[in-house]
C-alpha cells in the first residue's frame, strides 16, 4: 500500500501525530461546545485570533511561541467581549458574536496589509484559512501535545464543574460554583485548541473537528462521560483516515478529515442505537404489526361469536388487505394465539388476548365520555388507538376511577377485568351508605323495576339494610325492599356530592 | 478634534506618490520599478505599485493604489497573468494612462500547474528582460518624445549590462558538478532560470503562490533531494519558510539562503536593484550547491524557554480556576439558631419595580407557600434570595449569615421547564450533583455521599430509573429527581419553584408528603404555588405577593376570598400602567 511508503518520511509522521491529537482534543472539546450551544462562539474565536497571529508575528517573525500567545490573547479578548455585551448590553446573543469576531478578523486582515507592507514579508492567509498538515514543525507538534495533554487532565479534574455549569449553570451558582470562571476556562481551552488546530487544519476547519465528533457521540450515547470519550475516539478516526485518503487521493488534508468526520456523523444519524433513524423506523414498523395483529385478533373475537371463520370472511371485512392478513394470521399462529387452518379459530390465549383488547376499546370510550364529557359518536377513532398502548396497570386504574362500570357508552358490555368483582351493586352497600344509581343498567329486568319503583337514574338512594335474602332502601320519603338478587344486578355509583 | 481630522484628510488626499519630472509613471513591481527607472533616467521618476517584499500573486490592492492608477500616465506591467488583481484596479479607476505589458514578444513558457496559461517569471533571464526595455523604450518615448534621445542612451548602457551579466551567471552555473544541478525552492519561479541556465527546477508550491503544498508535490521534493544528494534548498522572500526549515532540518540539509524572484529586497538585503537580486541569487545557488552536505544546528536552548513560558501559562489558568472554587469552601458546618429575614427588600428589572419593600421573617419548621399571578415577583424573590439579581435596596440574611456565606444549606429547585432534558446525564448524575456542594474542589465522592443519593433516590421512589437519561422520564419522575438531589444536598433551607407543575397526583402527593416530613425535622421550606385550591391542604403558612406583600401569616388566618381577590386583582395593572407614564 502507498500509505506504508509515506510514513518512512518523517513529515508524514508527525502530520499523523498532529492531526490525532487535533482530533483527540477538539472532540473532547467539543462536547461541551455543542451541549452549551455554543458552536458559533467556536467558529468565532477562531476567526478571531487572527489578529493574535499577525501581532505575534510582528513582534518575533515566524515563531511559534508568538503567534501562540498572541492567538490565546486574541481569544481571550474575543470571549470576553462577546460575554460582556451578551450580559450587558441588549443585544442578540448571535449578533453580539457577529460583530466581535468580523471585528477582530477585519482587524487581523488589516495587520496583514499593513505589514505586508512595511516589513516586506507576508503572513499567508491560506495557511491561516485552510491549514497546512505537511509543513508541522517539531516545535508545533510539542506545542499540541501539550496542549492536548492540559486539555484532557483540566477536563478530567475539573469535570464536575464542567458538567454541572454546562447541565443547569442557575444550580451551581447557588452552590457557590462561579460558572462565569468557568466558562472563561472553557473559552481559554478552547482557545488553545484552535491555535493547536491551526496547523493542521486551519480555522475554517476546525469547528467542523469541534462540531460534528461531538454532535455524532451525542447521537450515540447518553452519558457526558461516555460521550467525552467516543467523542475524542471519533474525532481522532476521523483525523487520522482523513489523513490517510488525502495521502491516497494526494489531496488536501483539512477538507478530508472535514468529509470523513461528516460521514461519520450521517452514519449515526441513521444507525445510532437509541436516536438512529433506523432504529426509530423499525420501532414504528413493530409498532405498526402489533396493531395489525391486534386488530386481526379483535376481528376474529367479533366475528366467531356469530359464524364460522375462514379467511374469506375475515378478508371480507376488508380491513386490511389479504396478502398483509395472511401474513398476520402466519404471525398469531407462530405465537399460538390462532389456529391456522381452513377453519380459523382463536386459541385460548388468543381469546384472552382478544378480549383484553375490547376491554381496554370500550373502557377507555367509557372513560372518554365519563369523565371527559365527549360524545358517543366522537369516542371510536380515539379508543381504536388507545386499545394497542394502554397497559393493564393503567387500565385497572381507569376502571376504578369510572366505578367499575360494565358496560360502555354503546351499551356492549366491557369485558370484566382484575378487579371487576369490584363493580357497585346495590346490594353490597353497608348500611347507612348513600348510592347514586348509575345511568347504565345492562339487565333489563332492572330497567324495568326501577322505573315501577319510581326511581330514575342518576336519583340517589340509602341502604337501611341489608340481609341475607332482602335490601331495604330508602329513596326520597319512600322505603323499598328489594329482593338481593335483584339488588345484585342493579349497578350503582358512590355518591360524589356526599 | 477637527484640527486632528483636517490633517488626516489632508495626509490621505494629497499622497504625494510622484516627484521628480512631469510624468506619472507607475510599475506593478520593484523589479519593473527598477528597470524602467534604468531607461527613465534623470528625466522621469517610476514609482512601484507593490511595496518591497510586496507578492504579486496575491497582492490586495488598498485604497491609495487605485488613487496612484487613477493619476497615472504610463503603467507598465509584467503580464502573462502575474498581476490578477491588476484589471480591476485599471477599469475601475477611470485612468486615461497608456498601459504597457512589459512581456510583449517575450517568449513565454507554458506554466507547469496551470496547463494553458503561461509562466509569468519571464523576468528571470536578463535577456528577456532586454526585450522588456525595448517596450519600456518605445512607450517612454511615446508619452515623452522630447527626451528620447537620452532614454535611447540609458537602453544602450542597461543593455550591455544585462548582457554581461547573463554570461557571468553561464560561468557561475557550469561551476556545480552536473548531478547537483537542481534547483529546489518554494515556488516555481526559476522555470525560466533553469531552463536557460541548465539548471532542473523543482519546486513545492505551483507556478503562483496561491497553492497549498500537496502531498505528492512534498513526497517527489523528498525523493529527488535524496536520490541525487543534494546539499540545499532554497527559499524565496515573499514566502512562509517554515516547511521548507522543516524539510531541512529532517533531511540534514541546509537551507542555501533567500532567493529573489517576485520582489526586491530592502536596502540591507544586498539585492535592491534588479541586476544585483540575479547576482546575488545565482551566487547563494552556486554556493550552496557546490558545498559539502553540512548538518544543520539545533534549537535546544529555544526548546526550554518555549515549555516554560506555554508551562507558566497553563499553570496560571489552572491555578485561577482552582482558586475561584475553593473560595465556597468556607461555609460553616450549621446554621445555627436562624431563620430567613428579609428586610425592606426592592428589586426592579429595566427599571420596572418586581418587589417593593418586602419584610419577611420565615422561620424553620413551617412549610410556607408563595402565591401570586404572574410577574408578582415570586421567582424573583428566590432569585435575590439566592444573590442572582441586584437588589436596588434592602437586605437578606440567614441568622448571623450572608447566602454567599452558607450557599451549601440552601437548596434551590427551579422551574422544569428550564432543563435540557435531552442532556446526557443520568438520573443518578444529576442527583449526585446535590453532594457538589458538600465537597471539596478536587474531593472525590466517597461511599457515604453514593449511600446518601440512594437515600435520596429510594425516599422520592425512584431507585428504580437510577441509571436511566433524564429525558426519558415522566414529568412526575422528573420532578422527583429533582427533589432527590435537594435532599442529597443535605440543606437546613429548601427553596422551590412551582414543584407541582406537570406533575401526577401520585406524585404530588409523595412530595407533600416529604416536604411535611423535611418541616417535622426543622428545616426551612419556601415554595411557590399556583394551585389554590390546595393551599389550605399543604402550607401552614402562606405569602400572598403580589409585588407588595398582599398577605402574610397562617393560612386559616390569612388565606380569604378577601385577601385572595387583593392579590390577583387589577390594581397592580392600574401601578404599572401609571409608571409607564412616568418614564415616557
Amino acid at each position: 500500500m502507498e500509505w506504508f511508503e509515506v510514513f518512512q518520511y518523517d513529515w508524514a509522521i508527525r502530520a499523523l501525530i498532529a492531526s490525532s491529537l487535533v482530533g483527540v482534543m477538539c472532540g473532547i472539546l467539543g462536547c461541551f461546545i455543542i451541549l452549551r450551544n455554543m458552536a458559533m462562539i467556536g467558529d468565532a474565536l477562531s476567526h478571531a485570533i487572527l489578529p493574535g497571529v499577525v501581532v505575534g508575528f510582528m513582534i518575533a517573525g515566524h515563531s511559534i511561541l508568538a503567534i501562540f500567545t498572541g492567538s490565546v490573547v486574541a481569544g481571550l479578548i474575543t470571549a470576553i467581549l462577546i460575554t460582556l455585551i451578551q450580559r450587558n448590553v441588549k443585544a442578540k446573543e448571535d449578533a453580539a458574536i457577529g460583530i466581535v469576531f468580523t471585528f477582530m478578523f477585519a482587524l487581523g486582515v488589516m495587520g496583514i496589509s499593513f505589514i505586508s507592507r512595511k516589513e516586506g514579508v507576508h503572513i499567508d492567509m491560506k495557511d491561516f484559512l485552510f491549514g497546512n498538515v505537511l509543513g508541522v514543525a517539531n516545535q508545533d507538534l510539542l506545542l499540541t501535545s501539550l496542549i492536548t495533554m492540559y486539555i484532557i487532565a483540566c477536563v478530567i479534574i475539573f469535570y464536575r464543574y464542567f458538567l454541572i455549569t454546562t447541565f443547569q449553570s442557575v444550580i451551581a451558582e447557588t452552590m457557590g460554583i462561579s460558572s462565569s470562571t468557568i466558562h472563561y476556562f472553557l473559552m481559554l481551552l478552547l482557545s488553545f485548541a484552535v491555535v493547536a488546530s491551526l496547523q493542521s487544519v486551519g480555522v475554517i476547519l476546525v469547528v467542523a473537528m469541534l462540531i460534528i465528533p461531538a454532535s455524532c457521540a451525542y447521537l450515540l450515547t447518553d452519558r457526558l462521560d461516555r460521550m467525552l470519550v467516543i467523542s475524542g475516539l471519533i474525532g481522532l478516526l476521523s483525523t487520522i483516515s482523513g489523513l490517510l485518503l488525502a495521502i491516497e487521493l494526494e489531496t488536501t488534508p483539512g477538507p478530508a478529515m472535514t468529509i470523513v468526520a461528516a460521514f461519520f456523523y450521517f452514519l449515526a444519524i441513521f444507525f445510532a442505537p437509541k436516536k438512529g433513524l433506523l432504529v426509530k423506523y423499525l420501532i414504528r414498523r413493530q409498532k405498526q404489526r402489533k396493531i395489525w395483529m391486534e386488530d386481526v385478533l379483535k376481528q376474529m373475537l367479533k366475528l366467531s361469536e356469530k359464524e364460522e371463520l375462514t379467511l374469506q370472511t375475515l378478508n371480507d371485512v376488508g380491513y386490511i388487505k389479504s396478502g398483509k392478513l395472511k401474513s398476520v394470521l402466519r404471525r398469531l399462529s407462530r405465537k399460538d394465539l390462532v389456529n391456522n387452518g381452513d377453519i380459523l379459530s382463536l386459541s385460548d390465549e388468543g381469546e384472552k388476548y382478544a378480549t383484553r383488547l375490547v376491554r381496554a376499546h370500550r373502557l377507555w370510550e367509557t372513560y372518554l365520555v365519563e369523565k371527559l364529557g365527549l360524545t358517543a359518536d366522537q369516542i371510536h377513532e380515539q379508543a381504536e388507538k388507545y386499545e394497542h398502548i394502554l397497559t393493564d396497570e393503567f387500565l385497572e386504574k381507569v376502571d376504578k376511577r369510572l366505578g367499575f362500570p360494565d358496560i360502555d357508552p354503546h351499551g356492549s358490555p366491557i369485558p370484566p377485568g382484575k378487579n371487576s368483582k369490584n363493580r357497585l351493586r346495590l346490594a353490597d352497600g353497608q348500611i347507612g351508605q348513600k348510592w347514586k344509581i348509575s345511568i347504565k343498567q345492562n339487565d333489563r329486568t332492572v330497567v324495568g323495576k326501577l322505573w315501577e319503583w319510581g326511581v330514575a337514574a342518576g336519583d340517589v338512594v340509602e341502604v337501611l339494610s341489608a340481609d341475607s335474602e332482602n335490601v331495604t332502601i330508602k329513596f326520597k320519603a319512600t322505603t323499598l325492599t328489594i329482593p338481593k338478587s335483584l339488588g345484585q344486578k342493579v349497578i350503582v355509583q358512590p355518591n360524589k356530592a356526599e | 478634534m477637527k484640527k486632528i481630522i483636517g490633517v488626516i484628510l489632508i495626509g490621505l488626499f494629497s499622497f504625494q506618490a510622484f516627484a521628480k519630472g512631469d510624468l506619472k509613471i507607475v510599475a506593478t513591481t520593484s523589479f519593473l520599478q527598477d528597470i524602467a527607472q534604468n531607461i527613465a533616467g534623470e528625466h522621469q521618476t517610476v514609482t512601484s505599485l507593490l511595496p518591497l517584499g510586496g507578492d504579486p500573486h496575491i497582492y490586495e490592492p488598498v485604497p491609495q493604489d487605485a488613487q496612484i492608477i487613477a493619476d497615472a500616465d504610463l503603467i507598465i506591467k509584467n503580464g502573462l497573468f502575474l498581476e490578477g488583481w491588476l484589471n480591476k484596479l485599471i477599469d475601475n479607476s477611470g485612468t486615461k494612462a497608456s498601459i504597457l505589458v512589459a512581456s510583449k514578444n517575450v517568449k513565454a513558457i507554458e506554466s507547469v500547474d496551470y496547463h494553458g496559461s503561461p509562466d509569468p517569471h519571464v523576468w528571470m533571464i536578463p535577456s528577456n528582460v532586454v526585450i522588456m526595455c525595448e517596450n519600456i523604450l518605445e512607450s517612454l518615448i511615446q508619452v515623452d518624445p522630447k527626451n528620447e534621445a537620452s532614454y535611447r542612451e540609458n537602453f544602450e548602457n542597461y543593455s550591455k549590462e544585462l548582457i554581461a551579466l547573463e554570461a557571468e551567471i553561464k560561468v557561475l552555473i557550469s561551476q556545480i558538478p552536473q548531478r547537483k544541478r537542481i534547483l529546489i525552492t518554494t515556488h516555481d519561479a526559476f522555470r525560466y532560470y533553469g531552463n536557460h541556465f541548465g539548471l532542473q527546477v523543482e519546486s513545492a508550491l505551483g507556478t503562483s503562490t496561491d497553492a497549498a503544498v500537496q502531498i505528492g508535490d512534498l513526497k517527489n521534493l523528498i525523493s529527488v533531494i535524496e536520490e541525487n544528494d543534494l546539499p540545499a534548498i532554497f527559499i524565496e522572500s515573499t514566502i512562509n519558510p517554515k516547511l521548507f526549515q522543516q524539510l531541512a532540518q529532517d533531511l540534514k540539509i541546509i537551507i542555501g539562503g533567500k532567493l529573489f524572484a517576485d520582489s526586491l529586497g530592502d536596502t540591507d538585503s544586498g539585492a535592491t536593484t534588479y541586476l544585483q537580486m540575479l547576482r546575488q541569487n545565482t551566487n547563494r545557488i552556486v554556493e550552496a550547491l557546490t558545498l559539502p552536505p553540512a548538518l544543520p544546528e539545533e534549537e535546544e536552548e529555544g526548546q526550554v524557554l518555549f515549555m516554560f513560558i506555554v508551562g507558566i501559562l497553563f499553570l496560571g489558568a489552572f491555578l485561577w480556576v482552582a482558586a475561584t472554587l475553593i473560595r465556597k469552601n468556607k461555609a460553616p458546618n450549621g446554621l445555627g439558631d436562624y431563620s430567613l429575614k428579609i428586610e425592606s427588600l426592592t428589586v426592579s428589572y429595566d427599571k420596572k419595580t418586581i418587589l417593593n419593600n418586602i419584610y419577611l421573617d420565615i422561620k424553620p419548621g413551617k412549610l410556607y407557600g408563595i402565591i401570586g399571578p404572574n410577574g408578582a415577583g415570586k421567582s424573583t424573590l428566590f432569585k435575590a434570595i439566592l444573590e442572582q439579581i441586584k437588589l436596588d435596596a434592602g437586605s437578606i440574611s440567614l441568622g448571623s449569615y450572608k447566602f454567599s456565606e452558607v450557599s451549601p444549606h440552601i437548596a434551590y429547585i427551579p422551574q422544569k421547564e428550564e432543563v435540557d432534558w435531552n442532556f446526557p446525564a443520568t438520573v443518578w448524575d444529576v442527583v449526585l450533583m446535590g453532594r457538589y456542594a458538600r465537597k471539596k474542589v478536587f474531593e472525590p465522592f466517597n461511599k457515604s455521599d453514593k449511600a446518601k443519593a440512594m437515600e435520596a433516590l429510594e425516599k422520592v421512589g425512584i431507585t428504580h430509573l437510577k441509571s436511566h437519561q433524564i429525558g426519558e422520564l415522566s414529568g412526575g419522575q422528573q420532578q422527583r429527581v429533582f427533589i432527590a438531589r435537594a435532599l442529597c444536598q443535605d440543606p437546613e433551607v429548601f427553596l422551590m419553584d412551582e414543584p407541582f407543575v406537570g406533575v401526577d397526583i401520585t406524585t404530588e402527593e409523595k412530595i407533600v408528603g416529604i416536604l411535611k416530613e423535611l418541616a417535622l425535622s426543622g428545616k426551612t421550606l419556601l415554595i411557590i404555588h399556583h394551585d389554590l385550591s390546595k393551599v389550605t391542604e399543604y402550607f401552614d403558612e402562606v405569602i400572598m405577593l403580589n409585588q407588595n406583600i398582599i398577605a402574610a401569616g397562617p393560612t386559616e388566618q390569612v388565606f380569604s376570598d378577601d385577601s385572595i381577590k387583593r392579590t390577583y386583582s387589577s390594581q397592580s395593572t392600574i401601578m404599572q400602567e401609571a409608571e409607564q407614564y412616568i418614564y415616557k
